[in-house]
């Protein structure tokens, strides 16, 4: 047990040191360590609920108001404190880029791995299925899953994880056909590894990097791809989400007038996905050592 | 008894030509003809070299007493019991028994893994022994090729010169006790300096535990130094086999004289004997019937083109495939221009 | 014909530097083949890069004098250089010349552009040149056409050759010509320099790991070691009368079909990080024959010979040391 926590404690520092290695990629740790401390106290964080209808201290509903110390990020048309918003719309974006971003770079590094490792019939059959995949618009395909299966949080992630595998998938599979060529694997086998050890000892520590690097692409493009369909009203309308809060804005008709209520949502989108790709920089250095000397 | 006897061993592999070029061309499939009916045995405790050009199959043959790769046919009895029949447990124990050393000390070793789990890998991988036990017998393997277990079992390949990694290759095969190591050119990508060290290393260790050596080198001058018998290899078909005095000072075959006329001598005062042999080495695909080596021989005979060379005695241990040998000295002594 | 003296080269990675190169001497003649043996790491290979200015800008390179055929190559600057020194005096073939060739372009047109980037030639004219050139290095001129892919490895480094002796220049420097040959291509390679050598008076700057290959061809032998050159002398000389204990111990490393009885004894340790200042002798920590005073001053490059020069303290001892050097025993302990 004390191995593998010695284990995880090495690899979380070597990770603490690449992305210290870069200047942008310390920014984008620090925002993306920021967003998760807000999303994990998300409910002791919100002053007010963000649903409920506030009235200013003059006693008059609070409707459209600009930021005030009273209301710092000001409120939307309905009277609703929007930070209450932000607050919950951060947690839910989190979690929905987090989750998806997971569980489609867990699918793509196993179908890259075992496309690239077995070749031959398996991997023709799965570069074949990835290639349909590939031919998916997002936008009908989300539309359509969607109007099927009703505007709910899960769907959006199935919908998500669906599409953004794809490119983990090719990118492993690449990489693992190289690796496979290097003579330790011939090394492993000759030692009598079976294959699946071969994959998941010898081949997988070896895509950490582009592992690391793809999950940080597959949770920005996710927070993304959810923005989107939230702000073309696929979102699920019981979840605020940033995406949700524009649309909101959209509905209401607002958008030239509030200012504040565009600019939050949208600044939150850019900061986070651009601190996400940050951070996936440094591991493209480590993942492709040629960048270092750019 | 042998501890490993090999009887007509062949491996081919298929050409497939992309669609497109098949319906054009209306060509057939072609076949790479890497290994054909090789017969030998070995001895244990035997060192025994394979030597020959860039596509003469040695590598191939490596994979296949491993049993990485499956013979077309032939047979290989390891232990008299047929390698291509076990499975199960007994599968296991020939992976154990039978373990192979790599050529190249920089890229073998898994860069992510730490001296302690390179060498550890085969006990695991097949399931041999206890935490315990494993911790114990990676510090004796390793202090068996000479690196003190306790500086090293937390390295990481990047943090040790080639000589080292090699050694630690070596134990990583010797942890489990193998009877027979396939060694792949061990020291071809060392410095001078320190190869002696590597093969002094295998050959001492040999004797000690007592295993069978299959050393696989394109250099003559290596294997002629450090094993027993030395079979020669060309585009797939077995040569000449004998003592490395046999191949050296007594090569019968046309191609095993060429070969060691050419092996660079470190003698500004040697004088290299003629090189009588023509044209390019070609890839074993799609090879012509008869001995390989017939269409750069400068000795051919009709039944050169038509049939394989049988393997013909020339000494107690001495076997060369040739048709024309022994050819007489004044006939080789015919001025042929060569073209280079 | 060329005479370097004092090459020094240091390498500046992260927060160290590496001494690459520490005060080496380097002269050529005339229709002279100088073989440099050594070990990776010695610099060999920045010893060619340094005289041919193609190090990276994070090296220092500093030479105490650098003259080609009188000419005073440290007051020539790059452009100069490049245009009128580099491919048309001295011509590299480099290593892994076997894939230098660009995969998507015909052989012969290569080296019709390399002539004509380098001189004012027709088209028509340079790829006579070439077709001659081919003709030299043992190749059929119908193989212009090819493609890299359709040359075998031996074909696709007489290509470089033969690019390297288009403006016929005076001195090739070959950076492991031979690695990565099988042996009978080797052998056809080294016999087509040598015939190549009869015909072009080019000088030769030989570079390699190999005993055998410097043993066949070279006319002179530096050996390097960890930056320095450790014994310098005619090969035959060398051969038979080594001085210094690192070739003492090289020769005794280095099979041989001549002699299968004799026993080949490896030199232990490895060789010194240079990246940490070496002080005395860079040999001493591998030296059987070391002595205090080895580990405290470097040893000079002192005359023990006609044309024979050795930086070891114990020249004077030398025959003894070669008898000690035999046995196996006084490498070991």
């Amino acid at each position: 047990m004390s191995v593998i926590v010695a284990k995880v404690r090495r690899s979380l520092r070597e990770q603490y040191r690449i992305v210290r290695s870069n200047r942008l990629s310390t920014l984008g740790l620090l925002i993306i360590v920021f967003a998760l401390m807000v999303a994990a106290f998300a409910p002791w964080l919100m002053p007010h609920d963000p649903d409920a209808t506030l009235r200013g201290a003059d006693g008059k509903l609070a409707v459209l108001k600009s930021p005030s110390w009273e209301f710092p990020l000001g409120t939307t048309q309905l009277a609703r404190d929007l930070l209450s918003q932000m607050i919950e719309a951060t947690r839910n974006t989190v979690a929905i880029g987090l989750v998806s971003g997971l569980i489609s770079i867990f699918i793509g590094a196993n179908i890259g791995l075992i496309a690239g490792y077995f070749g031959g019939k398996i991997d023709e059959l799965l570069m074949r299925f990835t290639d349909i995949i590939y031919g998916m618009p997002f936008l009908p395909f989300i539309i359509v899953l969607i109007s099927l299966f009703g505007r709910d949080i899960w769907f959006i992630i199935l919908a998500i994880v669906l599409i953004v595998w794809r490119t983990s998938a090719r990118v492993i599979r690449a990489q693992t056909l190289a690796i496979k060529q290097r003579q330790f694997i011939a090394f492993a086998r000759a030692r009598g590894a079976s294959h699946w050890r071969i994959m998941y000892r010898h081949i997988l520590p070896n895509l950490l990097p582009l592992l690391l690097l793809y999950t940080s692409f597959n949770v920005a493009w996710a927070i993304v791809t959810e923005a989107s369909a939230s702000f073309l009203g696929f979102g699920d309308p019981g979840a605020y989400t940033w995406g949700v809060i524009l649309q909101d804005l959209w509905v209401s008709g607002h958008t030239r007038t509030a200012w504040w209520w565009f600019a939050w949502p949208a600044l939150a989108i850019v900061l986070l996905v651009s601190a996400l790709v940050f951070v996936s920089r440094a591991y493209e250095v480590v993942a492709n050592p040629r960048l270092q000397d750019r | 008894m042998a501890l490993l006897e090999v009887e007509g061993l062949t491996r081919h592999f298929a050409i497939r030509r992309p669609l497109l070029e098949r319906l054009l061309h209306r060509g057939q499939d072609s076949v790479i003809k890497a290994v054909e009916c090789l017969s030998f045995s070995l001895e244990a405790g035997e060192i025994l070299g394979i030597v020959g050009e860039s596509g003469c199959g040695k590598s191939t043959t490596c994979n296949l007493l491993a049993k990485l790769d499956e013979p077309c046919s032939g047979h290989i009895r390891f232990d008299g019991r047929d390698v291509g029949e076990l499975s199960g447990a007994a599968l296991r124990q020939f992976r154990a028994a039978v373990q192979m050393i790599f050529q190249d000390p920089f890229d073998s070793l898994n860069p992510r893994f730490r001296v302690f789990d390179l060498v550890a890998e085969a006990p695991r991988a097949l399931g041999l022994m206890g935490e315990r036990e494993l911790t114990a017998a990676v510090h004796a393997t390793l202090d068996l090729v000479g690196l003190r277990a306790a500086d090293y079992v937390e390295r990481y390949p990047h943090q040790m010169s080639g000589g080292e990694r090699q050694r630690v290759g070596i134990a990583s095969a010797l942890i489990v006790k193998p009877r027979l190591v396939i060694a792949d050119e061990p020291i071809s990508m060392l410095d001078v300096s320190i190869r002696a060290s590597i093969l002094d290393l295998l050959r001492d260790l040999s004797q000690r535990l007592q295993f069978s050596c299959i050393y696989i080198s394109h250099d003559l001058s290596i294997l002629a130094n450090i094993c027993d018998r030395v079979m020669v290899m060309y585009l797939g078909q077995q040569v000449e086999i004998g003592s490395p005095a046999d191949i050296v000072r007594r090569p019968q075959h046309p191609y095993t004289r060429a070969l060691v006329a050419a092996v660079p001598v470190p003698d500004p005062h040697y004088r290299r004997p003629p090189i009588r042999i023509k044209g390019d080495l070609a890839r074993p695909v799609d090879p012509p019937p008869g001995c390989r080596f017939a269409p750069r021989c400068l000795h051919t005979v009709e039944a050169c083109r038509r049939d394989v060379p049988p393997a013909r005695a020339f000494g107690p241990q001495h076997l060369a495939a040739c048709h024309v040998a022994p050819i007489e000295p004044e006939e080789d002594g015919r001025s042929v221009e060569c073209p280079v | 014909m060329l005479q370097a003296s004092n090459i020094r080269v240091s390498y500046r990675t992260g927060g160290s530097s590496v001494r690459a190169l520490d005060g080496v001497d380097l002269n050529i003649g005339g229709d002279q083949v100088v073989g440099i043996v050594g070990e990776s790491g010695c610099g060999k290979s920045t010893l060619v890069k340094a005289l041919l200015r193609l190090l990276p800008r994070s090296a220092t390179v500093e030479f105490d004098r650098l003259e080609f055929n009188g000419r005073d190559l440290l007051c020539t600057d790059e452009r100069t250089f490049r245009r009128e020194v580099l491919w048309r005096e001295i011509a590299l073939v480099p290593q892994s010349a076997q894939n230098s060739l660009n995969p998507v372009y015909r052989v012969g047109d290569q080296i019709v552009e390399a002539i004509r980037a380098h001189s004012a030639t027709s088209s028509a004219k340079a790829r006579d040149r070439v077709a001659e050139l081919f003709d030299v290095v043992g190749l059929q001129a119908e193989l212009m056409g090819r493609f890299p892919h359709e040359f075998s490895g031996g074909m696709r480094q007489r290509a470089m050759i033969a690019m390297a002796l288009a403006f016929e220049p005076a001195l090739i420097v070959m950076d492991e010509p031979t690695t990565g040959l099988d042996v009978l291509v080797q052998e056809r390679l080294l016999r087509r320099i040598r015939e190549i050598r009869a015909r072009v008076k080019s000088s030769i700057l030989l570079i390699t790991h190999d005993i055998a290959v410097i043993a066949e061809m070279a006319d002179r032998v530096g050996v390097l070691y960890a930056g320095r050159m450790m014994e310098d002398a005619p090969m035959a000389d060398l051969f038979d009368l080594p001085f210094h204990p690192y070739t003492l111990g090289l020769r005794n490393a280095f099979p041989s079909i001549k002699a299968l009885e004799r026993e080949l004894i490896s030199i232990r340790g490895s060789p010194p990080n240079l990246a940490l200042p070496v002080q005395g002798c860079g040999f001493a920590a591998r030296c059987p024959f070391v002595l205090q005073a080895c580990r405290e001053g470097r040893p000079a490059l002192l005359s023990v010979g006609p044309e024979h020069r050795s930086a070891c303290l114990r020249h004077a001892e030398a025959d003894a040391l070669r008898q000690q050097a035999a046995e196996k025993q006084t490498w070991r302990s």
